[in-house]
């Protein structure tokens, strides 16, 4: 069953077509979630929320492609797991001078797989990772990202800046240790 | 650099969202979906319940309707289902009374008997009359009046009581009395009034003895 159908027959709220929508779109959002939210608990919990928000929401949504339905579910979820990171007060930061926009040196990210890029950005500090996800993945800008999380612009370029420094040291450490593995 | 951090950052996009396309499995969604449907009847309740609020607040308007309408002062709309009228030939039991005219306004009623088919007795009907008292003041004297009821059509047309009122003394002001054109003047043709005239300090009289010169009798006022 196309995407399409599934969307209009949820609009009059048949189970079966929420059903094939969740089992279509739960795993990837499962995981958008734990990038920012980190714990799978609260991860789970904030993907489940954004469901029933979003199957709420389908009644003034508009199909036009799968694309759409992709970005929308998905800017659903971002919201539901930044209003849970707000309210466990993650965004308390004081604000700090503005930086310049350093750009990184991601020499060692081919040789870093998927799920290794994953586990390097879920480490990073609450406050670093989201605003990571939100620019370097979601290509929020940083205007944009000081209205989302409520800080000043400057703060959100130097988060991002000790962001990329830390994944950089991340990344090299990691390069690092499999060149030693293939040299040994 | 923008260029670089740019393509970078497409670059962490389309790996994470490989990542994400392959993480899928992972995830028991028989029972996240169970979870789902436990927390879902708490956003669906709300459409549900517009239609029972909508019901609850038609009641309660309902309700305070009648309760307006019951405390409302309930204004006779409607005639009454019976009204006795009293012909002349009904016998009235009062006493030998003086009946004096008063200033008191006497209210005399005429009744007719319209009935009911039902052959029930009717109780009297009091008619106040005020009878003069030795001391000079008003007194009430209640007459009771036995209706003959007759065996009249119900669908008969139900008049209203006829009630005869006493005549209303006009009301006119002490300069208009002077004026030919005065109505209270023709109609009191006869009648002795004396217009004052101000400017010149002289009443007349209408009641001048017709063999004097002057018709009329001036009485100056210094």
């Amino acid at each position: 069953m196309q995407i399409a159908e599934l969307i209009k027959e949820a609009k009059h709220k048949s189970k079966a077509a929420e059903k094939c929508l969740f089992d279509l779109y739960a795993g990837k959002m499962l995981t958008l979630c734990r990038r920012y939210v980190k714990n799978a608990e609260d991860a789970e919990e904030c993907m489940l929320n954004g469901f029933v928000k979003f199957f709420a929401a389908l009644m003034a949504f508009r199909y036009e492609n799968d694309a759409a339905v992709y970005s929308f579910i998905k800017r659903v979820m971002i919201n539901e797991c930044l209003m849970f990171l707000r309210k466990q007060q993650a965004f308390k930061i004081v604000s700090e001078s503005e930086a310049e926009n350093v750009g990184s040196n991601d020499d060692g990210l081919d040789q870093l797989s998927a799920r290794e890029i994953f586990e390097l950005i879920i480490q990073l500090p609450v406050g670093y990772r989201t605003v990571f996800n939100l620019f370097v993945i979601e290509g929020l800008s940083h205007p944009e990202i000081a209205g989302e999380l409520g800080i000043s612009i400057g703060t959100s370029k130097s988060q991002l800046n000790k962001a990329r420094t830390l994944l950089q040291k991340n990344i090299e450490h990691k390069a690092g240790y499999y060149a030693k593995q293939q040299q040994q | 650099m923008q260029n670089n951090s740019n393509n970078n950052g497409q670059d962490w996009r389309q790996r994470l969202e490989d990542f994400e396309d392959s993480s899928a499995g992972n995830l028991d969604i028989n029972a996240a979906w169970e979870k789902l449907q436990s927390k879902k009847p708490a956003f669906r309740s709300s459409s549900r319940s517009v239609g029972f609020w909508l019901l609850a607040a038609a009641v309660i308007g309902i309700m305070i309707f009648t309760l307006l309408q019951l405390s409302m002062p309930s204004v006779q709309t409607k005639e009454p289902d019976m009204v006795m009228q009293i012909n002349p030939p009904f016998v009235i039991q009062a006493d030998k009374v003086n009946v004096e005219t008063s200033p008191v306004i006497a209210v005399e009623k005429t009744l007719i008997p319209i009935s009911t088919k039902t052959a029930k007795p009717l109780p009297p009907v009091h008619v106040r009359k005020n009878t003069g008292a030795p001391s000079g003041l008003a007194m009430v004297k209640e007459i009771e009046v036995f209706p003959i009821i007759e065996s009249v059509d119900s669908s008969a047309k139900k008049s209203a009581p006829v009630m005869a009122v006493a005549k209303k003394l006009k009301v006119v002001h002490i300069n208009e009395l002077s004026s030919a054109s005065n109505e209270v003047a023709k109609e009191e043709q006869g009648k002795p009034y004396f217009p004052i005239s101000y400017q010149t300090k002289q009443v007349y009289s209408n009641t001048a003895d017709k063999k004097s010169r002057d018709q009329l009798i001036r009485i100056k006022l210094n």
